[in-house]
This record gives structure tokens, C-alpha cells and sequence, in this order.
């Protein structure tokens, strides 16, 4: 865009943009098309990338919010 | 100059943040409570079909040969309103996915709210099927408050506000998600302290659900105005329509609703039937009956043509091509309801509501924490009451600062 004005891009910046950014993105992409393909198909294709393109998003929620290797124990109240 | 610019947005970023918080805390506290009744409820809806199936309400029509003609229309009316003689017709309408058999809506007057009667006729044979009561029952709850609150179309206005608040809490939560998680990997769920934890979880399911939350909302606002979107219809496309009948009283006499449907049906073969609206009710004009035609394609079969024929002559008015905004509005349901991939996206679909539930349940309870900080903090770890706002779980102003120049550069 406006490459000229800021011709080197500090590239601490960018990592830590996309160390945020990369999953979010991904999982928002999945989920797009998984709610997009099944629209346009009937029982093929669409369907089938309909259930990875929102089913992966869920198990990416429940591997990190069960899953994870617990250091240290979680004191419950 | 970078730098130059750097330093002189760094305040502006730190009230940024302060100003998304303030946004994201207010527009879910006030919708919280009635999207968590809208989670609730949505869940049971989103199998209503399989609910039904199991508490023998759906109905279903016996499998007869492909080839079986099917019963005239007229007969099918005449069975229907022989069961409810003094209603007058308001619909005849199939299932999406289920030509087999009509269900007639009759009311007392064609816009009458309550006291509808619906007739289940098989298609084929004229038979009645069933009489379904779609106005009692525990699914009938769970869509009137699901729907408007039991409040008609103020009930579903007011849901479609608080459908609008919740759009933009989820836009400030997505704006405060990079000065909260700056310091933490993607998925990181913190174990140290309970509210820490749930600040993670919040983080990780808001973030992860964005896209499915933000379509399920948006859509579900979108179909709140579906009542006014129809009337706006009326309005800007039929009474162009209506100027010849002028001063005409509407027919005394229904000409055929046979021979009506053949006639829309015979404008466009490649298209199948999927409602009749009868004369003088929402969906039509006082003089048509409109035949409203769908596609057979799956991306086509929720959109739909509508033919008005003259309900005394059976003369064919027009079809006028459905609007950019019923186009929105049908295509925003499926989007909004889950029912169009499966069982599989049906459960994925009820995943993701639950995930909702614990999204909104952990905002509302780090907001619970926030304003009693004594208990927050005993609740948190034991001996430390006195700490009111535990280090960590605040965003982190000087990342902060530079994500958002960095995404403005």
C-alpha cells in the first residue's frame, strides 16, 4: 500500500503480527468457507468441507481448553 | 518517522483500549442475559425436526410410487376447510426438502396472529395427514422466546437490537483480543489462577467462534426484520401491481387455486412450488393469489420467484423478480438456522452455541469478579483476598500501542 513512505518493515512487528494473528485468521478462514460451501451443495463436497471448515475450529477449542499439559494444578475454588 | 509516528499515537492507543473496553463491557453486559436465553433456546431449535420426529408431531406422509398423480389443490383446500368451516385460507405451503404432502393455514381473517389451524393433506391423496398445534407445547415455547419474547413484533425488534449489540461486542472483542493475548501463544490457557483461566478461555473460545458468531448474529438480526422486510415488499413492489384493481372490492369468488399454480408453475418449469399465499394475506395482494416458486438447485432452492395470478380470473399478473433484500433475508436463514449441511453441521452447529454459552458465561463472570474484587481475588487464591485486579490479566498498553500502529501503518 504505502510501501515508499515505509520502505523497510520492521519485521519484530510482522512476526509478532502474525504470531497473533496467524490461528485467529485461520480459524475465521475455516469457518467461512465451511459455512459458505454447504450452501451452494447437497449432500457432496460442500457438505463434507462444511464439517471440517467448523468441526476443526471445535476441536481446536476443546484440545486447548481440556487438553493442554497442565504445569501447574488449577486451583479450583 | 516511523518512530516520530510511533511515539505520537502511543496515548492514543492506551485510551484506544480504553474506549474498545468500555464499548466491549457495555454492549454485552446489556445483551448477556438475553443472547445467553437466545443460546438456550437456539439449542433445542437447531434439531427441532428431529425433536419433533421423536415426540410424533412431525408429520409424515406415506411412501407411495413416484409416479402418483397428485390430488387437485382445490381438493386439498376443500378437505382442509371442511375441517374449520368459517376460516378462510391464508397458505398452502411444502417443506423444503418434502413435496408429499400441504400444510394449509387457515385463519379467521387472511392476517389473522392467533387461533390459525393447520391442516396437514397429503398431496397425492387428499387425505389429512395431521392437525399440528404449532401453538402449544415445549418447542413452541422455545421459539416464542427465542423469536420475540412472547411480544410480537416489538419482542423481535428488541431481540434484533440486542442481536446488533452483540455484533458490536464481538467487533471491540476482537479489537482488545491483540493488547490481551500479546504475551500469550494462541490456544494458551493460563492454569495459575481461576480468573486468569477464564480470561484465556474467553479469549481463545470468543476468538475462535468470531466468524460463526458474527454470521449466526448478524443473521439472526437480519430475520428479525423479517415481518417489516415483507411489508416494505408489499408496499414497493405490489401496489405499482395493484393500481389497475383500483376501487375494486376483492374477488366475492376464488376462481381455482389449481389453476393458478399450473399457470406459475407452466412460467417456469425448471422451478418447483414452494408456497401459495391466499388473497389478502401478507404475503400476497387482495386480489392474487401468489405463487411463490423455488429452485431445485441447493443454491437456488432457497430463493424465490413469485407469480401473482388473478384470484377471480386466474389471469396471470405478473412475476416481479424478487428484491435484493428478500434475496438477504432468505439467504440469511439457513445461515442462521444450521439446517443446511447435515446432521453433522447440525451438531457442530450446537458445539459452537455452547461454546457461545461459555463465552458469554465467563464475560459475565469476569465482570462479576471485576466489581467485587475481594471476592474475585478469594476465589482466586486463597490468603491473597486483598489483591483487587491480579497482575496478567489486564491488556498489555505498550503492545498494545505498537499492534495498533502497526495495523494502522
Amino acid at each position: 500500500m504505502s510501501g515508499k513512505t515505509h520502505p523497510v518493515k520492521d519485521p519484530a512487528k510482522s512476526a509478532a503480527f502474525w504470531h497473533l494473528w496467524r490461528w485467529p485468521i485461520v480459524m475465521g478462514l475455516l469457518s467461512a468457507t465451511g459455512l459458505l460451501t454447504a450452501l451452494v451443495s447437497d449432500g457432496g463436497w460442500g457438505d463434507w468441507w462444511s464439517w471440517v471448515g467448523l468441526g476443526v475450529p471445535v476441536v481446536v477449542m476443546a484440545w486447548f481448553a481440556w487438553v493442554p499439559g497442565k504445569p501447574q494444578v488449577c486451583r479450583k475454588s | 518517522m516511523t518512530t516520530m509516528s510511533r511515539k505520537e499515537k502511543a496515548p492514543m492507543s492506551s485510551r484506544r483500549i480504553k474506549a474498545w473496553s468500555w464499548v466491549h463491557k457495555w454492549s454485552s453486559l446489556v445483551c448477556t442475559v438475553f443472547m445467553l436465553l437466545l443460546c438456550l433456546t437456539g439449542l433445542p431449535l437447531i434439531f427441532h425436526h428431529e425433536i419433533g420426529h421423536l415426540l410424533g408431531t412431525e408429520v409424515e406422509a406415506p411412501d407411495l410410487p413416484r409416479d402418483t398423480p397428485r390430488a387437485s389443490l382445490d381438493k386439498v383446500m376443500e378437505v382442509a376447510q371442511a375441517l374449520h368451516p368459517g376460516k378462510v385460507p391464508m397458505f398452502a405451503l411444502h417443506e423444503i426438502d418434502d413435496d408429499r404432502f400441504w400444510y394449509v393455514t387457515l385463519g379467521d381473517t387472511p392476517l389473522s396472529d392467533v387461533g390459525n389451524k393447520t391442516v396437514a393433506v397429503d398431496a397425492r391423496t387428499a387425505a389429512v395427514l395431521a392437525q399440528p398445534r404449532f401453538d402449544e407445547g415445549f418447542m413452541y415455547v422455545m421459539l416464542k422466546l427465542h423469536v420475540d419474547l412472547f411480544a410480537g413484533l416489538a419482542g423481535k425488534l428488541f431481540l434484533g437490537f440486542m442481536g446488533l449489540l452483540l455484533l458490536v461486542a464481538i467487533v471491540s472483542g476482537v479489537v482488545l483480543y491483540s493488547p490481551f493475548m500479546r504475551k500469550l501463544d494462541f490456544g494458551e490457557v493460563r492454569q495459575t489462577r481461576s480468573r486468569a483461566k477464564w480470561l484465556d478461555l474467553h479469549n481463545l473460545l470468543g476468538i475462535v467462534t468470531l466468524v460463526w458468531a458474527f454470521t449466526v448474529g448478524a443473521t439472526g438480526m437480519v430475520n428479525t426484520w423479517a415481518d417489516l422486510i415483507i411489508k416494505y415488499w408489499q408496499y414497493d413492489q405490489l401496489s405499482a401491481l395493484l393500481a389497475p384493481y383500483q376501487g375494486q372490492k376483492p374477488p366475492a369468488q376464488l376462481a381455482s387455486v389449481q389453476q393458478a399454480a399450473a399457470s406459475a408453475t407452466a412460467l417456469a418449469p425448471e422451478m418447483k412450488m414452494a408456497f401459495i399465499a391466499f388473497p389478502g394475506t401478507s404475503f400476497s395482494s387482495p386480489h392474487h393469489y401468489t405463487v411463490f416458486l423455488r429452485g431445485k438447485e441447493p443454491f437456488n432452492s432457497r430463493l424465490l420467484k413469485p407469480v401473482l395470478v388473478d384470484a377471480g380470473t386466474n389471469v396471470l399478473t405478473a412475476s416481479p423478480p424478487l428484491p435484493w433484500y428478500l434475496t438477504a433475508l432468505l439467504v440469511s436463514q439457513p445461515l442462521h438456522f444450521g439446517d443446511y449441511g447435515g446432521m453433522p453441521m447440525q451438531i457442530i452447529w450446537a458445539l459452537l452455541d455452547i461454546a457461545t454459552i461459555i463465552v458469554l458465561g465467563s464475560g459475565l463472570y469476569l465482570w462479576l469478579g471485576r466489581r467485587n474484587p475481594a471476592k474475585a481475588g478469594k476465589a482466586a487464591s486463597p490468603g491473597k483476598a486483598d489483591k483487587p485486579a491480579p497482575a496478567g490479566i489486564t491488556p498489555e498498553p505498550h503492545a498494545a500501542r505498537r499492534e495498533t500502529t502497526g495495523g494502522a501503518a
